[in-house]
């Protein structure tokens, strides 16, 4: 048994990638955010549940997925309000606020394991929409944390590197 | 922060009070503020880091506070007459408008004995986010 360990100096700590669906190569840039605290991938099913007479036990079968990314982000500038150096239109460009406000449908992928081999690691890919954003600071804690949800619009893909 | 809180106490002149250029400890191991009363001394600055936020590709953004400790010795039996404008006016170097980028300034003020000789010894900390 291997186990996946996240290590910034192994490449394999996680980092989210954005890019505006359905881009061309004039503003495919890739918004990437690698200051994550923590990062969870939700994956919930619902499940439909009835019973019968001749069952002791409820019967059950799960139905469709309600799927989502959730992490905790320090606040970077060209991170939230996007680099206007980048290309216009791209995730870059735009910024974690504008990819929220303008509810821009992103494919995002977000590793586990190693990001530089591909019989070390997959990554978790997807379509989706940037919400859930509310940047917080505080006098004992100065510096701005957001989180992030990454609502899914569809399934979950897996894809090697 | 030595230097800005030794230019604030520097510019507040208490008469009969002196204002020591030189560290508090002498060669023999006494300090020097026990055998000169009435003269502040400035210590040098101490550094701690705290971790404040880990992240997962390695940066970590801490909270560096900076100590820095004055003393002030005077005859335990009679206090000097302006013996609180002295503190007072020490202790407001924690505002000094000198200290720039800092998020929070804090002084206490402590007193013990040494025979005939109380030592007033303030303890400043300033925390700054990097």
């Amino acid at each position: 048994m291997s186990y996946i360990l996240s290590s910034p100096s192994a490449n394999t700590n996680p980092v989210l990638s954005l890019t505006v669906s359905g881009a061309t190569t004039s503003n495919d840039a890739p918004l990437t955010i690698p200051s994550l605290q923590d990062v969870t991938i939700n994956a919930s099913t619902d499940v439909y549940t009835w019973t019968q007479l001749d069952k002791t036990a409820k019967l059950q079968v799960p139905t469709t997925s309600t799927n989502s990314i959730s992490t905790n982000i320090v606040v970077d500038t060209a991170l939230f309000f996007g680099d206007s150096g980048a290309e216009v239109g791209s995730a870059a460009n735009k910024g974690l606020f504008k990819l929220s406000t303008e509810k821009v449908l992103v494919d995002f992928e977000i590793n586990i394991g190693d990001r530089d081999s591909a019989a070390g690691g997959k990554k978790i890919t997807g379509k989706g929409y940037v919400t859930g954003l509310s940047p917080a600071v505080s006098a004992d804690q100065p510096v701005w944390v957001t989180p992030i949800t990454i609502t899914v619009d569809g399934e979950y893909g897996v894809a090697s590197y | 922060m030595r230097d800005q809180i030794w230019d604030h106490i520097n510019s507040l002149k208490f008469p009969g009070f002196n204002l020591s250029a030189e560290l508090p400890w002498s060669n023999s191991g006494q300090p020097l503020y026990l055998k000169n009363l009435k003269t502040i001394y400035v210590d040098s600055d101490v550094t701690t880091n705290n971790t404040l936020i880990t992240l997962m590709n390695g940066v970590e953004i801490v909270q560096e506070i900076t100590s820095v400790k004055v003393y002030l010795a005077t005859d335990a039996k009679k206090l000097p007459n302006i013996y609180e404008t002295v503190v007072s006016g020490i202790k407001q170097a924690k505002d000094s408008a000198a200290i720039t980028g800092v998020n929070q300034r804090q002084v206490d003020v402590i007193k013990t004995y040494d025979n005939d000789v109380m030592i007033t010894e303030f303890e400043f900390r300033f925390t700054t986010t990097k």
